[in-house]
């Protein structure tokens, strides 16, 4: 795994760096030591692993995230900071206190590659010739509240003003993304364009009849219904296989 | 205990209030009528009446005690029937007092008892005003007692909390640098451990005192920048000025350090450039002294950390020195500065 190590602590940085000695898996590709450098080094370098001290100069770990296009895996290092990880929904969070213990660091580690398999597996499906990076994962913080979604687990991208819900478990929380800007990002395989207001995810669409106005009805399961305008029926025939 | 207690709290007001009620009456009466003899007969019919009020109202009493120990509220409809119980069954004993020692001779007739009735009546009326008056009194005595020891115990917790300040955060991240150091440069590995052994010994024991003297705080602050030197490298900068003289103003403890541990929260940690960190204690032309703590930066509209680290200090400063002392915070020019006044005798 491609590591990036985030941390405005030049000290803080060296004691990962000492701790992933022991981890060869681990290479680690780069460092920043502020949010904007953080979102720099991303954006260029692609890391599979960051590790993210929650607390940065220049705006925090999360806001980091939340201004990505799409999360890669994070491991959030903290020295005292319980409130913010309250801040989270259980799934998928890790992170290591510090000073960080080796066998935290291994768990963690562990944890990590494991979701990072499963992650690409899901994005690699019967698409072989897909990059073994495209393991996709969002970072969604809506107000004090922040999630980190896989996309196999998203059921329903809708617009809303220049927000996106995100329809997911038994969340919907908002996201600052138009939904276009999402659409570049998604495997047209997996994710349709139903309508102007709709980006569904196919695995879970359930039944599909034809409406009225020539267009089809979706429904998903968990009873979440989209209309397919018109103009995209077509599209969405010749795409699933119904 | 109750030997430590005064002469005045040991007596036992309630005999003593009784005792002198009750021979109160007779000799009252005795006195309002000197031309009657003053027979045997009439002393042991006063006696007699004495007695009886003693047993009847001491009897009241208990009952009275043991409902108020029960948490029965006390009704005025319930004293009201109490009274003309108590007043009947006085009335009653001393009707038989009269017909066995017969102080005027043999009792005639039943016109004699409305008149002793309302007597009675009245006699227990004016027993139970007092009772109640008393137990009234002392209630709202015990009632200030408490409310005077449930403030300086409020006051006491709150000075402790105040003043148990140690930033879990620094710590932690202190600790974190410290175990990188250890395999960079043990010699500084060993110094910050120092520093931060001083640091935690000063703000754990700064329970202990109202205020102390200011270069005993300095020399923590100093401690505590050096460590964040560690940590922050050439992202924090420090310039600290004493004026001569000030050393031994006294100031609450960790108040300087609550101030300082803010501007480098602000001024360092939170900007990617960091923050020259300046401390200036001089004395003005009006005596007063000034205490500035200056760090780069703007004061945030939604820090709350911020607002509860100054209300906390404002109110040691006035807890510890009186209300003299004051504590602003300014912004000007892209410094943000926190200015503590101390009073001219301080």
């Amino acid at each position: 795994m491609r590591a990036l190590l985030i941390d405005d602590e030049r000290l803080a940085r060296a004691e990962l760096r000492r701790l992933l000695a022991a981890h060869p898996e681990v290479e680690i590709v780069g460092e920043a030591v502020n949010a904007a450098d953080g979102i720099q080094q991303i954006t260029a370098l692609k890391p599979d692993l960051v590790f993210l001290d929650v607390q940065m100069p220049g705006g925090s770990g999360f806001d980091m995230l939340a201004a990505l296009e799409e999360a890669p895996e994070v491991i959030f290092t903290t020295a005292f900071d319980q409130y913010a990880l309250q801040a989270f929904e259980v799934n998928a969070l890790d992170y290591l206190q510090k000073p960080i213990q080796a066998a935290r660091m291994a768990a963690a580690l562990q944890r990590c590659s494991l979701r990072h398999s499963r992650a690409l597996a899901y994005a690699t499906a019967g698409v072989p010739a897909v990059a073994p990076t495209a393991a996709k994962k969002l970072f969604i913080k809506d107000g004090e509240r922040c999630w980190f979604v896989g996309l196999q687990d998203v059921r329903l991208f809708e617009s809303d003003g220049n927000y996106t819900r995100v329809y997911f478990d038994d969340h919907k929380p908002l996201m600052l993304r138009s939904l276009n800007q999402l659409e570049e990002r998604l495997d047209p395989q997996r994710f349709f364009r139903a309508s102007r207001r709709h980006i569904v995810n196919l695995d879970y669409v359930d039944h599909v009849t034809p409406n009225d106005a020539g267009g089809l009805d979706l429904l998903l399961r968990d009873d979440l219904e989209v209309e397919v305008s018109r103009r995209r029926a077509a599209q969405f025939k010749s795409l699933a296989s119904w | 205990m109750t030997n430590d207690r005064p002469l005045l709290a040991r007596l036992n007001w309630y005999w003593l209030f009784q005792l002198a009620g009750w021979n109160f009456l007779p000799l009252l009466m005795l006195a309002m009528s000197p031309g009657a003899d003053h027979t045997p007969r009439l002393y042991a019919i006063a006696a007699w009446g004495v007695v009886a009020g003693l047993l009847i109202s001491d009897v009241w009493h208990r009952l009275l005690k043991r409902q108020i120990r029960n948490g029965v509220r006390i009704s005025w409809k319930m004293m009201a029937v109490a009274i003309l119980i108590l007043g009947a069954l006085h009335a009653g004993v001393q009707t038989i007092g009269y017909l066995v020692i017969k102080p005027m001779g043999e009792v005639h007739g039943l016109a004699w008892v409305p008149g002793v009735l309302m007597f009675w009546w009245g006699v227990y009326l004016v027993w139970n005003i007092f009772y109640m008056a008393v137990l009234s009194l002392r209630r709202a005595n015990r009632l200030e007692q408490e409310a005077l020891r449930l403030e300086i115990s409020a006051k006491d917790a709150e000075l402790r909390a105040l003043q148990a300040q140690v930033n879990p955060h620094f710590f932690f991240n202190s600790m974190n640098s410290v175990r990188a150091l250890i395999y960079e440069d043990q010699d500084s590995a060993a110094q910050m451990i120092d520093q931060l052994a001083s640091v935690m010994r000063y703000a754990l024991q700064s329970g202990q005192h109202d205020t102390v003297p200011l270069a005993a705080e300095i020399e923590a602050v100093q401690a505590y920048l050096a460590i964040e030197k560690i940590r922050f490298e050439e992202r924090m900068r420090v310039s600290v000025e004493i004026a001569l003289g000030l050393e031994q103003v006294r100031i609450p403890p960790m108040a300087l350090q609550t101030l300082v541990e803010n501007a480098v929260k602000y001024g360092v940690e939170a900007s990617p450039t960091g923050s020259e960190i300046r401390i200036r204690a001089q004395r003005m032309d009006d005596g007063k002294i000034h205490i500035e703590i200056a760090n780069l930066g703007a004061i945030l509209p939604f820090a709350n950390s911020t607002k509860v680290g100054l209300v906390n200090t404002r109110k040691r400063l006035a807890l510890a020195l009186g209300s003299s002392a004051s504590l602003d915070l300014t912004e000007n020019s892209g410094w943000v500065r926190a200015t503590m006044t101390l009073p001219e005798a301080a």
